[in-house]
């Protein structure tokens, strides 16, 4: 018992120099956090708010590819081309082949004699 | 090397009239406490903040249940850091700082060559302390350093008496060599 109360009182005063040795930087800090209830109330208001920005924005970007094969479109029909004016309806999901593939004047153009000399000249 | 004779031990002190009054007091040992444990500076000052905000909730409590809800409170706090600490980083950082040089000290002696000796013999007594498994070294702090009877350090840790006394004398054992020129 002798020899454990010896050791206690060893350990006893080491500790007592450990916590009179907390350097003043650090006793400053050893209160509650501040966490005040409005702070976190506008934090988490600002982070769906951000969230939110980003839907937005990510919805934005998946409808741009959607408008490419009308602008290609839109090019087309200002040279001129006859198929073209098809695909510039308001059907925005026809592919720009689309004119080529229904217009029977075209394919009979490329049965033609002018056409037929094109190809072998 | 002998025990320095100007050293005292802290007074006996009343019980603490305000809570905030009890967590300034208990705040450096607290402090030391969660050090041990979760061997890191700011680890420990995490857990003592967030432990005293927690016992914020508890004011309305008799004064004499302070204590031992704290040194509870703390407890836990610290072993939910260390499961999170080694479940997401303890394979990147390979293990805290275990050195001597991870105790914070000012040393309030003003002779540099005293301050080195406590901060030694201090530092030595740390490594066995860490070296102990959780509860050989919770049962010795808050039992001999804390001066809990074997009743609240038994309601801190969460076991009977016997497992206290069980882990008190164990850690006695193995801490014996550490303390070896102070005794």
């Amino acid at each position: 018992m002798n020899r454990d109360t010896s050791l206690d009182h060893a350990a006893r005063i080491l500790h007592a120099q450990a916590v009179a040795g907390v350097p003043v930087a650090l006793r400053v800090q050893l209160h509650p956090r501040e966490r005040p209830a409005h702070g976190r109330a506008w934090g988490t208001v600002l982070a769906m708010a951000a969230v939110g920005g980003l839907a937005l924005a990510a919805a934005w970007q998946l409808r741009m590819p959607d408008r490419a094969p009308a602008a290609v479109a839109t090019g087309m029909q200002d040279s001129g081309t006859r198929a073209v004016a098809v695909a510039g309806t308001d059907n925005a999901s026809v592919s720009p082949t689309a004119a080529f593939d229904n217009d029977p004047e075209f394919y009979a153009w490329l049965g033609s004699a002018p056409s037929v000399a094109m190809v072998e000249h | 090397m002998p025990p320095d004779p100007v050293v005292t031990m802290p007074p006996v002190v009343a019980p603490p009239v305000s809570l905030d009054g009890f967590l300034r007091d208990i705040g450096t040992r607290a402090f030391r406490f969660a050090e041990f444990g979760l061997r890191s500076r700011d680890d420990a000052l995490d857990a003592v903040q967030d432990a005293m905000e927690r016992m914020l909730r508890y004011g309305d409590r008799p004064a004499e249940e302070w204590p031992p809800l704290f040194w509870r409170i703390l407890r836990t706090r610290m072993i939910d850091m260390q499961r999170r600490r080694n479940f997401r980083l303890g394979w990147m950082l390979g293990g805290a700082d275990e050195s001597e040089a991870g105790i914070a000290w000012a040393d309030p002696a003003g002779d540099p060559s005293t301050a080195h000796d406590h901060r030694e013999a201090y530092g030595r007594l740390a490594r066995g302390l860490r070296g102990l498994p959780a509860r050989q070294r919770e049962a010795f702090t808050l039992r001999v350093l804390e001066e809990l009877d074997v009743a609240t350090t038994a309601q801190v840790m969460g076991c009977s008496e016997g497992s206290v006394k069980t882990h008190l004398s164990r850690a006695r054992e193995a801490l014996r060599p550490h303390l070896e020129d102070w005794k």
